[in-house]
């Protein structure tokens, strides 16, 4: 059950990497969520732990519901629906997001735990789609993407406080409201949310 | 050795039901899209028509046009009895994957022939076509290979069937592996992210646009190979990768059981095919060209996986 949705997580990591219409990278952003939230409910019921429930539920509730609904709301605003020139193409990313899972599992293979692995490799795609993507909203998923991994590497972890926890997920809350409103006003001010302009702030 | 006869009788099923699947999956985007629909078994009318029909062969064509759609048709009746359908056991010598992925490389080749051929246009274009998807369709087919035989250190697929039956629960290399093999059923069979199977606009079509000059009894062999070639790939993706329920005795409860697992299994297959194909549009063809460092990828992380975990 839970390698499953292990890999309902890589695949949708290695199709994140790649595709250009943001809706559809949000949708997938969706799915990957869905599988850490049901990874961890699944954990508090093996373990009993209230943690993990409370984890699970504030991913669900957070990742799957409230900020996709906060995408969705600034890409009707925005009317921005595809990523047009690539800094990285999309060949080269589904590449390339292949070669780094494939050195972080290489890297940790003496460890048996997956997610650790798996929380890694979502380190280094969500660094990706903020390197190789120019719009403000694909980079915003690429950070979201990061804390995602972040909650695997944590999950792995043995005692986390769950202060911590909750704080990483309403930073990412935080991030997507404060995000929202930043883009829009990037949009105002440049008429793009390319951040290639952001040259034209210097004197 | 014993059951050989079995083995044909089971394969001979697939061969004469496949048109019946078809005309199910055929169902299933109908009531999906909101109208009645053909019969299921309108498949087996139309085959009736053009087999009754004759052939018309265009004066510039030459004997490629001839032989080729038989050729077709005997291969694929030769891949599906290389297939496990409902029965599997340790003790078989025919099966070999390599003969299978060469037997469809050989109906892909003569559907390109034929397409340039006849020296119409769109024949020329639907081969360029197909020659590009199969190019990078290929090496996923090989690393799908690579992994079946890590897996199971087998070959045939008789035996990988066998042994992956006794699997309980599939770890990630496996489920990343079919849905990479899904991708490519849909690459190979010309279903829809990469080409429309009910179009014939000049634009997108790229299997009807070889097969455009074909008629009559010449279309009844394609045709009725692209069906065989759709159910054995479906049969290699359900008895390869998730063979839950087939029948490794031979005793007639057990035979039952993999008979109704397979059907299950077959019809769930054609409803997410359905599903895909009524869902998702054909994407342009550089576009869905894209799709494939994705799926090599995918296929790069699962040979990792198995060799490390």
């Amino acid at each position: 059950m839970i390698e499953d949705l292990l890999a309902v997580i890589l695949i949708s990591s290695i199709f994140m990497s790649g595709v250009r219409r943001v809706k559809l990278v949000t949708r997938v952003f969706i799915f990957q969520s869905l599988a850490i939230g049901l990874i961890a409910l699944k954990l508090g019921l093996d373990t009993g732990k209230m943690d993990y429930y409370i984890l699970g539920l504030l991913t669900i509730v957070t990742k799957v519901i409230i900020i996709p609904i906060i995408i969705n709301k600034s890409l009707n605003q925005l009317k921005v629906n595809r990523e047009m020139d690539l800094i990285v193409n999309g060949f080269i990313s589904y590449i390339l997001t292949g070669i780094f899972i494939m050195i972080s599992f290489g890297i940790l293979s003496s460890s048996h735990d997956n997610y650790i692995k798996t929380g890694i490799a979502l380190f280094i795609i969500g660094v990706l789609l903020m390197v190789a993507r120019k719009k403000a909203i694909t980079q915003m998923i690429g950070f979201l993407t990061f804390e995602n991994g972040i909650v695997l590497f944590e999950i792995s972890l043995t005692k986390m406080s769950l202060v911590i926890e909750a704080g990483i997920v309403f930073e990412g809350l935080l991030l997507a409201l404060v995000m929202g409103i930043m883009i829009f006003h990037i949009n105002k001010t440049f008429d793009s949310i390319n951040t290639d302009f952001f040259e034209n702030l210097k004197e | 050795m014993q059951y050989n006869l079995f083995y044909v009788m089971q394969s001979i099923l697939i061969l004469v039901l496949s048109p019946l699947f078809m005309g199910i999956l055929k169902k299933m985007k109908a009531t999906l899209r909101g109208y009645k629909g053909a019969s299921i078994i309108q498949p087996y009318y139309d085959l009736n028509k053009l087999l009754k029909k004759g052939r018309v062969v265009s004066n510039r064509s030459s004997f490629i046009t001839t032989i080729g759609p038989i050729v077709m048709l005997a291969t694929s009746i030769t891949t599906v009895f290389f297939v496990p359908v409902i029965f599997t056991t340790m003790q078989n010598t025919i099966g070999n994957l390599f003969i299978l992925i060469f037997a469809f490389a050989i109906i892909k080749i003569f559907t390109v022939l034929i397409g340039l051929d006849s020296s119409s246009t769109f024949g020329g274009m639907g081969s360029s076509r197909e020659s590009f998807i199969s190019m990078m369709a290929e090496p996923l087919t090989l690393f799908l290979l690579t992994f079946l035989y890590i897996e199971t250190k087998d070959f045939n697929l008789f035996h990988i069937s066998f042994i992956n039956s006794n699997i309980t629960h599939y770890d990630m290399a496996h489920i990343i592996v079919m849905v990479t093999f899904i991708i490519s059923i849909l690459a190979e069979n010309a279903r829809i992210p990469f080409d429309n199977p009910e179009t014939h606009l000049e634009l997108t079509m790229m299997h009807e646009a070889m097969i455009l000059d074909l008629s009559g009894s010449d279309l009844f062999y394609v045709e009725l190979s692209s069906y065989i070639k759709l159910i054995v790939y479906l049969v290699i993706l359900i008895n390869g990768f998730i063979p839950i329920g087939i029948a490794t005795t031979f005793t007639f409860s057990a035979l039952l059981i993999g008979f109704l697992a397979f059907v299950f299994k077959l019809l769930f297959c054609l409803l997410g095919i359905a599903v895909i194909e009524t869902t998702i549009a054909k994407s342009k063809l550089f576009r869905s060209a894209e799709l494939f460092p994705a799926t090599i990828s995918l296929g790069i992380i699962a040979i990792t996986l198995i060799y490390i975990l």
